[in-house]
């Protein structure tokens, strides 16, 4: 483990003894360490993502298509990959 | 083995028997002799592009392909055709991950160092920003020890400015045709 000095407000110190008080945690530190991770977690959750949920069969599939030598994706546009990407690009 | 950082065209390429540099892109994508790697600029341009191919309608999949995506959403059926793209062409995508502090006032910034290089790019690669980014990703990825041997690109801007971005750079940038002539795939 390591040590991180950490500078509280004396409200929410006074709150962590209570409690330790009513016996919720053992101590300081086993508290601070519960409601830090709890804090983490919930930040991550919260945290931006791309739901990738249900795509590994249709991927693995397409693989084993490939695999059978079928041309699996075919663009059919009639501009060249390199005008494809730079519409995109144009705007910038 | 050499590494090549693809520029989103060479990515695209190998499934699009209408581009001239398709044969040379497959080469790229299926050599053993290549480590190909790609930024997450190169992926959100690939899902950009994968996005608007799909919406129009060119982009032709076998039908069990098709039905297996029609329970999708078309967030997921576009995720599923650039994973499969980035699978089939074992493209590993790299993130310079460096962060530097900016403090503005009161009020400090963790930011990207690649956004940094790109602001510091652009008065001398004189690129649109797109590419600037691509090219800073490349220096980022460089400066974090990444070895990369050639930039490639079917994107007749970015192969007009190759020697500045080289100079820049150290790193060449090469069309499909110059790599496959350069290097045995």
């Amino acid at each position: 483990m390591s040590i991180v000095p950490v500078k509280l407000q004396k409200e929410d110190v006074q709150k962590l003894d209570m409690l330790v008080r009513l016996g919720v945690f053992k101590n300081r530190s086993q508290a601070i360490r519960w409601i830090l991770r709890e804090g983490m977690e919930k930040k991550i959750a919260a945290l931006p993502q791309a739901d990738l949920s249900g795509i590994d069969p249709v991927v693995k599939l397409m693989v084993r298509l490939a695999s059978r030598g079928v041309d699996v994706i075919r663009i059919t546009s009639v501009k060249t990959a390199a005008e494809i990407v730079s519409e995109g690009r144009q705007r910038l | 083995m050499k590494t090549v950082y693809l520029d989103t065209s060479i990515i695209l390429s190998p499934h699009h028997r209408g581009d001239p540099y398709h044969a040379e892109s497959l080469s790229i994508l299926t050599s053993r002799g290549l480590s190909r790697i790609t930024s997450h600029i190169g992926l959100i341009e690939l899902s950009s592009v994968v996005s608007r191919l799909r919406a129009r309608g060119e982009i032709q999949l076998p039908s069990e392909v098709e039905s297996a995506l029609s329970s999708l959403d078309f967030d997921k059926q576009v995720y599923s055709i650039l994973l499969f793209m980035l699978r089939r062409g074992d493209v590993k995508v790299r993130v310079p991950d460096a962060l530097v502090n900016l403090r503005l006032g009161e009020t400090e910034i963790s930011l990207s160092t690649m956004f940094i290089e790109a602001f510091n790019l652009a008065p001398r690669a004189l690129l649109k920003t797109l590419d600037n980014l691509h090219v800073a990703c490349l220096l980022g990825l460089l400066k974090e020890g990444q070895s990369i041997h050639y930039m490639v690109t079917g994107d007749e801007e970015l192969l007009k400015s190759r020697k500045r971005i080289t100079e820049l750079t150290s790193v060449p940038v090469a069309s499909p045709r110059d790599l496959a002539t350069l290097e045995p795939l």
